[in-house]
């Protein structure tokens, strides 16, 4: 896909009424906690003995495009699990908008309701796309516009249509995910995620398991939607050239904490860590 | 064999017996299935075991003693029912086709992939719309041909019905073979009538997998890869 693509409907997206999930939030608690649009403190998180977070913070502004970098087992794709409450902290907290993922105001653990409520200012999009495979690439779309934001079909058709414009694949409306490339599927899995406009923005890995080839085309979306869309990004990726690019931070991270963060220039050209210099090296060397 | 077919309308009576109860429990066993199966899989400790107990209480016995104790030995408990004969048949045989069923189901919801799930929840669906939209339509695809096995299977174990004196095709033609001397006339002619429904039976399962949404996708997607090679190459990549 040329990086030329047609994005006028990007436009539409980061200007978008934020008619579902920004209204609904619109009573941050207090408004020196809301600066951040998501925050992370103290968080630890164990898998039985083996601790793969310890004591983390870190702030991520309205926004702001933030990548994760590190070793594989660093601890980067939990952080993005946590935000999205597919995991639970060991320790710690966790807060979207001022608002914590962990507990409610009385400190005990959220509720099914409280938790959905919140959670839905998240999006995140996956390693290995995740699409449902039992339904065409329009189903896939709507499905969650349909059950959880209760839009008629029609009005969740019409926006499906103007997101798959978007990344490029109007023409595969009615096929299946088994009928596309692996690169086509990620982008629809894209178009899925912000379809329910979300204002954090979670990409896991999204380029692992496609070709080099392949990995461009979805590299295009990403790099449109961040310089388009006002959502806020966290990336972990191993492209360093692409985190580079896009990301106005980067955090490098190593046996669960983050040992550097800083401006995507001042981490690749004079990291102040060894431990980062040496992935680095590691990396771009490879 | 002259002498047996003149008793075909009380053996068409009793194949039709055996068609209905097959009737009743293979779609019950199938409700009761998802429902156990479902349960098993709960996260919450006291559901799961309890699940876990049901099944196994259903499975340890012999069918037919589990009919008999329904049968005979229930009623005679305070403020329990005396059912009729269909009726308690139709409850052993369609409740220990959930126990075995409950497993087939299980293992079908854990085959698929976590993923699944995983999308479901970042995309704000709740976990029983996830269940239902999502795990449930792929999952019947691996689930399907293991049941369709046990219901061929269900289909002979309604021989049982007969113990407790249900008019079955069994019954009938255990009668015939008391009328007629005619054994092995007999025996090889219900053998026979078995055979052509458990093929019936089948035959009605594999229907039931070519229309699951999942075999639906992934057979439009063999299609359109045997229709452009060049795609082969990349379809079907990840999921």
């Amino acid at each position: 896909m040329s990086s030329s693509m047609e994005f006028s409907q990007a436009g539409s997206f980061a200007s978008a009424p934020a008619s579902t999930s920004s209204e609904a939030h619109a009573s941050a608690p207090n408004s020196q906690q809301a600066m951040w649009a998501i925050e992370f403190e103290k968080v630890s998180k164990s898998f039985g003995a083996h601790r793969v977070l310890v004591d983390l913070d870190l702030q991520v502004k309205p926004g702001e495009k933030v990548a994760l970098i590190g070793p594989s087992g660093s601890g980067k794709t939990t952080v993005l699990r946590l935000a999205m409450t597919l995991e639970k902290p060991t320790g710690g907290d966790i807060r979207v908008f001022g608002e914590s993922i962990v507990f409610d105001a009385a400190g005990k653990p959220l509720s099914i309701s409280q938790e959905a409520r919140i959670r839905r200012r998240c999006g995140m999009v996956f390693q290995q796309f995740n699409l449902f495979p039992h339904l065409t690439v329009l189903q896939n779309l709507i499905l969650a516009p349909t059950t959880v934001l209760r839009q008629s079909r029609e009005q969740a058709e019409k926006s499906a249509l103007e997101y798959l414009r978007m990344v490029g694949l109007e023409s595969k409306v009615h096929a299946y995910p088994a009928q596309l490339s692996g690169g086509q599927q990620q982008r629809i899995a894209i178009a899925r995620a912000l379809i329910l406009k979300p204002e954090i923005l979670l990409l896991d890995e999204i380029t692992s398991a496609l070709d080099p080839e392949l990995a461009g085309e979805v590299l295009d979306v990403v790099r449109n939607i961040a310089h388009e869309a006002k959502v806020s990004l966290l990336i972990v990726t191993h492209e360093m050239r692409f985190a580079r690019e896009i990301s106005d931070r980067i955090a490098v991270f190593d046996a669960g904490r983050i040992i550097e963060q800083g401006p995507p220039d001042k981490i690749f050209s004079n990291p102040e860590s060894e431990r980062t210099r040496a992935f680095l090296q590691r990396v771009l060397n490879h | 064999m002259k002498a047996i077919l003149e008793y075909w309308p009380v053996l068409a009576q009793g194949l039709w017996v055996t068609v209905w109860v097959a009737l009743c429990i293979i779609p019950g066993a199938a409700l009761g299935a998802l429902i156990l199966g479902a349960l098993r899989l709960s996260e919450t400790t006291a559901i799961r075991m309890t699940a876990m107990l049901v099944i196994e209480f259903l499975r340890a016995p012999s069918a037919l003693v589990l009919l008999f104790w329904v049968f005979y030995a229930l009623p005679l408990l305070p403020g329990m029912p005396r059912l009729s004969p269909l009726a308690a048949a139709i409850l052993v045989l369609a409740l220990d086709g959930a126990a075995y069923g409950a497993e087939i189901v299980r293992a079908g919801i854990e085959a698929v992939h976590r993923g699944q799930t995983d999308a479901c929840h970042a995309l704000g669906l709740s976990k029983l719309q996830s269940f239902r939209r999502v795990v449930l339509p792929q999952a019947l695809s691996q689930i399907v041909p293991g049941f369709g096995s046990l219901a061929r299977s269900m289909v002979k174990w309604t021989a049982i019905v007969s113990f407790i004196g249900v008019q079955d095709v069994l019954y009938v033609g255990n009668y015939i073979r008391g009328q007629t001397y005619n054994t092995v006339a007999v025996y090889c002619l219900l053998a026979g009538l078995y055979w052509i429904l458990t093929v019936l039976c089948g035959a009605a399962f594999r229907a039931i997998e070519q229309v699951l949404p999942l075999n639906r996708a992934l057979r439009a997607a063999r299609v359109s890869t045997e229709a452009a090679p060049q795609m082969g190459a990349t379809a079907g990549a990840a999921q």
